[in-house]
């Protein structure tokens, strides 16, 4: 698990710190940092990736990125601190261990067996911000099966799961069902030339719908479900906005779906649990999280343009301050900070 | 008989369909085509005239039944902080603007308030210890006899439960003391007395569709 990350000069994030826990829900206003801890996360499962932002303090600051992670290496749980610099970048995997039996960081690239299993781990933090063009695509059946960030291949996704694990391909089919009732069948078609498309068929008309034609939302709901229902999920989720098209109404069933996957023990279900990172703008989903303030985190937006980050569990006080109230009015009033500037 | 149920989720809205026929001695069915939904009693306050004119206006519901839980808040009657006189009033209101509409009688608004939380109402059954009087005392005493949180561990077993595990086990457990509904009334007199009493009022009045 991360609990982890340190920002230096990383776009809006100039000198923060993030506290993580097993489910985060990260909420505050546009530019205040939600997609960039969504972007370091990812960076440190892709390095290559980076993009550290324009920063005026470039040539008289330096630009980390460290997450303190605790990770399996060997037999042995071990608490690690990683950093990013942009110096090492020429090192293709530029990941460093600063901690550990040796004085000096350490590449991790170069780090023999120990090493490779370090990277091992963060290759398996994966990061979604869906897009809805890319949701509907067809995709070659020969070329890729994990759901990509932007949505991409969720047919492949779909059709892997269908013949790795069809129990678990029907338990998803079934609470697709019951989330978007209108559709009661996933439709997969292969072209000879290998491509693969995915449709919907409309329960009460039997009409075929093509994934691309189908509601942003839709997609959405079927892409979130594919994710929960991975039979080898990753170790860290990082969802950018997923309530962004659903309808309020299924944000409880959306909560439920992803606590499945951070609290597997809860539910009855015998596997890791899945870290989950979550980014709103929604009141309504942020409602759903008032008993448990430790999983909340907001975003700050100062006045010079930095940001900061505070986890909600942290004020004492806050229970008894709000009450009855509920927590995403709470928020949207301004009184928990995380909301606009004034002009 | 058409009775539309406004409360703080759908699972507590499946629970209180139970009953509601139960104490009615009839299968109440939903309002035509609308599924109503609150998410908490703030909500429900705030939506209830206005679902309460659509209902009346724009429907063949005969009745509207609203639960909301009472938190850290009274229900008794001489008690200041008060939910129930609160929603009493409300539903007064909305009563009382009630125009005519030709073919049908007004709608008819039953209203109940679970202390501190609707949960406590499946468990009363199965411990004596949670009841309207122990919730108001420790109140009094600026103390819980019980968290809301408890509440629902006890009832669902679960840290995070979710709402398919809720509507269940709160379906389950309101199916349990639909058959002892005396047990129910002695534990939560005034919060479910009330809404037994209004709906026992419209048994007398006979609907039978």
């Amino acid at each position: 698990m991360i609990t982890q990350i340190r920002f230096q000069n990383f776009k809006a994030l100039k000198n923060a710190e993030l506290k993580l826990g097993a489910f985060n829900v990260i909420v505050g206003p546009n530019g205040s940092g939600k997609s960039s801890v969504l972007q370091a996360l990812n960076a440190f499962a892709e390095p290559n990736t980076i993009n550290w932002g324009f920063s005026t303090t470039v040539g008289m600051q330096p630009q980390t990125l460290s997450i303190n992670a605790a990770v399996k290496v060997g037999n042995r749980e071990e608490n690690l601190k990683l950093s990013l610099h942009p110096q090492y970048a020429q090192f293709g995997w530029a990941v460093v261990r600063e901690t550990g039996p040796q004085r000096s960081p350490q590449l991790l690239g170069h780090a023999g067996v120990e090493g490779q299993e370090i990277l091992e781990f963060l290759r398996r933090i994966k990061i979604f911000s869906f897009e809805a063009a890319s949701l509907g695509q067809p995709v070659n059946a020969q070329q890729i099966s994990e759901l990509q960030r932007d949505g991409k291949n969720l047919v492949g996704a779909l059709t892997n799961l269908r013949d790795k694990d069809e129990e678990a391909y029907e338990r998803l089919r079934k609470e697709f069902q019951r989330w978007i009732p209108e559709y009661d069948a996933l439709v997969f078609n292969n072209e000879p030339n290998g491509w693969r498309h995915l449709n919907l068929r409309q329960k009460i008309s039997r009409g075929i719908i093509p994934a691309s034609q189908a509601s942003q939302g839709t997609l959405l709901a079927l892409a979130l479900l594919t994710i929960v229902y991975q039979p080898m999920p990753p170790i860290l989720i990082g969802l950018e906005e997923p309530d962004g098209s659903l309808h309020p109404r299924l944000l409880r069933e959306l909560r439920d779906a992803l606590y499945r996957l951070a609290f597997p023990s809860n539910f009855g279900i015998k596997r890791e649990p899945v870290q989950v990172v979550v980014t709103t703008h929604s009141p309504f989903f942020l409602d759903l999280f008032k008993d448990h303030p430790e999983q909340v985190i907001i975003a700050e937006k100062q006045n010079d343009g930095t940001a900061t980050f505070k986890n909600l569990s942290d004020d004492k006080e806050l229970r008894e301050l709000i009450g009855d109230a509920p927590l995403g009015e709470v928020w949207y009033s301004g009184v928990l900070g995380g909301v606009p500037i004034q002009a | 008989m058409r009775v539309a149920i406004l409360s703080e989720s759908s699972a507590d809205e499946s629970a209180l369909r139970i009953i509601v026929d139960a104490v009615l001695g009839i299968k109440t069915f939903p309002a035509s085509n609308l599924s109503l939904r609150s998410r908490n009693w703030q909500t429900v306050k705030s939506v209830l005239l206005a679902n309460a004119n659509f209902l009346h206006y724009r429907t063949d519901t005969d009745a509207l039944v609203v639960v909301v839980d009472s938190n850290h808040t009274y229900v008794s009657p001489d008690k200041k902080e008060n939910r129930l006189k609160d929603f009493q009033k409300l539903v007064e209101q909305c009563q009382k603007q009630f125009r005519p509409v030709p073919g049908r009688e007004p709608l008819k608004i039953a209203l109940g308030v679970a202390t501190p939380a609707i949960e406590a109402w499946w468990l009363c059954k199965f411990n004596p210890k949670i009841s309207e009087a122990a919730w108001e005392k420790g109140l009094d005493e600026e103390r819980e006899p019980y968290s809301k949180f408890e509440l629902k561990k006890k009832l669902y077993a679960a840290d995070y439960p979710s709402l398919e595990l809720m509507t269940q086990k709160m379906t389950e457990a309101a199916q349990v003391i639909a058959g002892e509904l005396p047990t129910l009334e002695r534990a939560f007199p005034i919060g479910f007395g009330n809404l037994a009493n209004e709906l026992r009022g419209w048994r007398r009045i006979g609907y039978e569709r």
